[in-house]
């Protein structure tokens, strides 16, 4: 048998329910934009705390636009359980790094300071890509590829060609940008083609 | 004759006539591939009205295939609907059963 159609069903579901409305990449932009203005006023270490609240986010913003359009399906419990482990994991291995960058920016003498900047982006890149990994593997969404191929790119140029900490920050709020504009069209574009279904009697 | 032989090896009356329908049916796969869904999410999917998805639900319901579950979501009903276990096997047997027919033709 080709392909079983019951598993293409399961994909285009989770795509549905994911990505047609915009709002993942509308958090994801805010995110971006945000860290990237924390970095630039020189409180990146805090950044790990937020990326818990990208579920928060989407779930808020769900509540409000997607589901009283297109309805709420929940997905397997196992497949629920695994993708909040992995954004716990993504968490607990962003605030390490945050407590990392805090004790060595006010704690440590400048003389005893190592470059922890570098790491710190390859890191996060590390996890972002792990997280995308797993996510496509699983929607086999290309959006996801994109994003991995941008963080991949950016990272290569960050190490590569030294670039400084304002451009670095630049790229990252422009990509934030980018994805926030992306994101907000789509969900226009879901909001016109989808109306509200009445309330059930 | 291959008709014959295939009503020979295998009963049709094994297919389950309750999923059998092709608007049940549709629910029912819609169901299978998640935990469960609510009933603006079966309207949208199988774009049955909401009177005919009512009707197949309460015969699936019967049948022990699904579970409705309503609730109160700021004083707006909200219904709820889950495959049973017995509904998932039942399922995953008319896959079966269906492709098996298909299979020798």
């Amino acid at each position: 048998m080709k392909d079983d159609p019951i598993k293409q069903v399961e994909t285009d579901v989770m795509h549905e329910q994911k990505h047609r409305d915009g709002i993942p990449q509308i958090a994801m932009g805010l995110f971006l934009m945000f860290i990237a203005v924390l970095m630039q006023q020189g409180r990146g270490s805090f950044l790990g705390i937020f990326i818990v609240f990208i579920p928060l986010v989407i779930n808020i913003l769900r509540k409000r636009f997607t589901y009283p359009r297109v309805g709420y399906a929940e997905l397997h419990d196992k497949a629920a359980f695994r993708k909040q482990g992995l954004w716990l994991v993504a968490g607990l291995l962003l605030s390490g790094l945050a407590v990392m960058l805090a004790v060595q920016n006010h704690l440590l003498p400048p003389s005893v300071q190592v470059n922890l900047h570098l790491w710190a982006l390859a890191f996060i890149a590390f996890i972002v890509l792990a997280l995308l990994a797993l996510n496509y593997m699983r929607e086999r969404n290309s959006i996801l590829l994109f994003y991995a191929g941008f963080i991949l790119l950016f990272a290569l140029a960050v190490w590569l060609f030294k670039l400084s900490n304002d451009v670095t920050h630049l790229i990252l709020f422009c990509f934030g940008l980018l994805n926030f504009i992306y994101g907000s069209t789509a969900l226009l574009v879901f909001i016109r083609k989808h109306p509200v279904l009445p309330d059930e009697d | 004759m291959k008709t014959k032989a295939v009503t020979d090896s295998i009963s049709l009356e094994e297919i389950d006539r309750v999923i059998h329908e092709p608007a049940r049916l549709n629910i029912m796969l819609y169901l299978y591939v998640v935990e469960k869904a609510d009933f603006v999410y079966l309207v949208h999917q199988t774009r049955l009205t909401r009177g005919n998805l009512s009707v197949h639900l309460q015969k699936l319901e019967q049948n022990g295939y699904v579970e409705i579950l309503k609730e109160f979501v700021n004083r707006i009903p909200h219904t709820l609907v889950r495959l049973t276990r017995r509904g998932r096997i039942a399922f995953e047997q008319y896959k079966d059963n269906i492709l098996s027919v298909l299979g020798k033709i």
